[in-house]
């Protein structure tokens, strides 16, 4: 796809990858980029940047990102959360909640976005770490909560040929520095 | 996020190049840094190997 064409959403945007993938489709050539965070204030100024509120825990929040972004062609989501947990240490709550953020909440995001990428045609990458392929002990939970995510591309591609053209993708980074 | 296995982190502007490079390319699958795609071949070809390897049951 031409990024320098299209108008992305970038979740998890106000700080480690995800601030960095904003930067950079700045750099290609993107005009403007939907910034979204739990915390707009830390987003950095720029008029080429659309700070919107967004938690993957909050429904309400997600359902207005999408109609606030009512013009993006391509989805990139990245915000997630993880604890760093073995599998007989990990709290119960912390692991409910990696998989209320990292599946369920990504899973919102698609089915929110998807009517907003019919429109323009688009694209959706879920950005899910080397661990969505094989567990790491210390991180369990997290390893847990990754794979789900890449059971909804071809599912969704199917339903919505135009929204998902070259199906969605997904990335997994190896460790990063943030 | 850190993997379980001792490897050299990358500098995120890095991992968010490679992927807008896939994203260009119209990759399905995106590996988007060198950590990344040094394991990458060892999943296609042999996935269980590469399911040992980050368990610690096995070295890389």
């Amino acid at each position: 796809m031409n990024l320098s064409t299209s108008t992305p959403v970038v979740t998890g945007a106000a700080r480690g990858l995800g601030r960095h993938i904003v930067d950079e489709l700045l750099e290609r050539g993107a005009p403007k980029v939907y910034a979204l965070a739990r915390d707009t204030s830390r987003i950095r100024q720029d008029p080429r940047i659309v700070p919107v509120a967004f938690d993957l825990l909050d429904p309400a929040s997600i359902e207005a990102a999408a109609r606030r972004a009512a013009d993006a062609t391509l989805l990139i989501n990245n915000a997630s959360t993880a604890e760093f947990a073995g599998p007989l240490d990990g709290q119960p709550d912390a692991v409910e909640r990696e998989m209320a953020v990292n599946y369920h909440g990504t899973y919102a995001a698609i089915r929110a976005f998807v009517p907003v990428l019919e429109v323009g045609g688009g694209r959706i990458v879920n950005v899910l770490s080397l661990l969505s392929l094989a567990s790491s002990p210390p991180m369990t939970g997290y390893s847990a909560s990754k794979p789900p995510p890449t059971r909804l591309p071809r599912p969704c591609a199917r339903s919505s040929p135009r929204a998902a053209s070259r199906c969605t993708a997904s990335t997994r980074p190896g460790s990063t520095q943030t | 996020m850190t993997a379980g296995i001792d490897t050299a982190k990358t500098p995120p502007a890095q991992v968010a190049a490679g992927l807008l490079d896939g994203l260009a390319a119209d990759e399905e699958d995106i590996f988007p840094d060198p950590n990344a795609q040094a394991v990458a071949s060892t999943w296609w070809s042999d996935p269980k190997a590469f399911e040992r390897v980050f368990s610690g049951a096995a070295a890389a």
